[in-house]
């Protein structure tokens, strides 16, 4: 019996030690970092049955242009828009999630929407988990002579204010696609990063699309609530 | 105090008290989480089990039930009778994610009661509940390259901290 229970713990040492390591990543001089933080929404009430609801984190996307506002690559987007992962969205491609990144990236997928699907997910740049905490990222450019605009979008669902309720018609200018659509539209921020520069914080510039149908930037930013409060800061750093 | 010693004391005899004909058990169970099998041997006079189970989860980013989970459970009987026993647990176990995304195999931590409703009078049906809290956690790096740069960043991949499974066992 001893036996047992001393081979029971020592197991349970063994596998505690290997849980224990955090990973960590090595900035080189030069390197980049994105920190973003999470702001006092960055969790949301997604209802689910029964009176109860979960804490969502929202999706997001982070990707870089030129100087010229050419797209050039994704550095990160969340999963369920990155794969078409979403949960019960009975085929609801949510065109309206992250508008402006996609318009941007400009890839028509086989349904003529500009979202990664489940037989075509993004290739390009890092697809991870959803995170419900503040989120680094390590960036590391070949060349880094010329400025490079860092954009981020976020959005949550079903995140309803009175400027964008949930009763909007298919149609309206405040349409954000339904019930079970994204009530704020995505909030946008940008940010320039020169060479030579340590620090920027990327700042709100605007929110996209209402119902994901343009690229387009709206600055009326007085229509958003709760969506302005979702990111508390996205610092980039040069090490 | 003397009734809560009284009370420990007439479990605690109960459970010595039972003898199972039926010292083995493989048994399914389910949880919102995770489908598992597992194979269950009593001994030390049938006052202590132990279990080793294999199943599959779907915890990881892409919610499949392609994840593979596997662990040891230990247990002790603080009641028992004809009908009814009760456990308390404790588990081990490996969890390891299935994604094209990360590896992140997590050591996997549990505490819990077990409860076994045995059916008929041959004992040798039981259904099968297990409540109670369980811990894994593990970091994870991703990377991305292309021409031009390249990217890297940090996760963490948790397994619920609930553990609530309902299952049957078939004794022998």
């Amino acid at each position: 019996m001893k036996k047992y229970v001393i081979s029971f713990v020592l197991l349970t040492c063994i596998f505690g030690f290997s849980s224990c390591e955090k990973e960590e990543l090595l900035f080189n001089q030069g390197d980049i970092k994105i920190e973003i933080e999470t702001g006092e929404h960055w969790l949301h009430d997604f209802p689910l049955l029964l009176g109860l609801s979960k804490k969502n984190p929202p999706q997001f996307a982070i990707w870089l242009e030129d100087k010229y506002g050419n797209y050039l690559s994704t550095v990160f987007a969340t999963c369920k828009i990155a794969t078409e992962g979403w949960q019960s969205n009975n085929g609801n491609r949510r065109k309206e999630a992250l508008p402006y990144w996609c318009h941007q990236r400009g890839v028509v997928y086989e349904d003529g929407l500009l979202l990664p699907t489940k037989a075509n997910p993004l290739t390009d740049g890092i697809t991870g988990a959803t995170p419900k905490e503040n989120k680094t990222l390590l960036l590391r450019l070949d060349d880094f002579t010329e400025p490079i605009v860092i954009k981020a979008e976020f959005n949550h669902s079903i995140d309803f204010n009175e400027f964008f309720p949930e009763n909007a018609n298919e149609g309206d200018v405040n349409y954000s696609g339904g019930d079970m659509g994204s009530g704020q539209p995505a909030v946008i921020y940008s940010g320039v990063l020169n060479p030579g520069t340590k620090e920027v914080e990327l700042q709100i510039i605007g929110y996209s699309s209402p119902d994901g149908s343009d690229g387009k930037v709206y600055t009326d930013l007085e229509k958003l609530t709760t969506a302005k409060t979702i990111v508390g800061k996205i610092k980039v750093t040069i090490e | 105090m003397k009734k809560i010693l009284f009370t420990t004391a007439l479990f605690t005899i109960i459970a010595f008290g039972v003898q199972s004909q039926n010292p083995n058990q493989v048994a399914v169970r389910l949880s919102f989480n995770q489908f598992e099998m597992g194979y269950q041997r009593q001994f030390i006079r049938q006052k202590i089990w132990a279990e080793t189970y294999i199943g599959v989860g779907n915890q990881d980013i892409n919610a499949k039930y392609d994840d593979f989970v596997t662990g040891l459970r230990i247990g002790r009987y603080i009641l028992a009778n004809e009908k009814n026993a009760l456990s308390i647990a404790a588990g081990i176990g490996l969890y390891f994610p299935n994604n094209h995304y990360y590896k992140a195999t997590t050591p996997v931590y549990s505490g819990f009661i077990a409860y076994n409703l045995f059916l008929g009078k041959s004992k040798k049906h039981s259904l099968l509940a297990n409540l109670g809290y369980q811990y894994g956690k593990k970091d994870y790096t991703q990377e991305y390259s292309n021409n031009g740069f390249y990217a890297a960043t940090t996760g963490s991949f948790k397994v619920s901290p609930v553990y609530f499974s309902l299952g049957y066992g078939f004794h022998f």
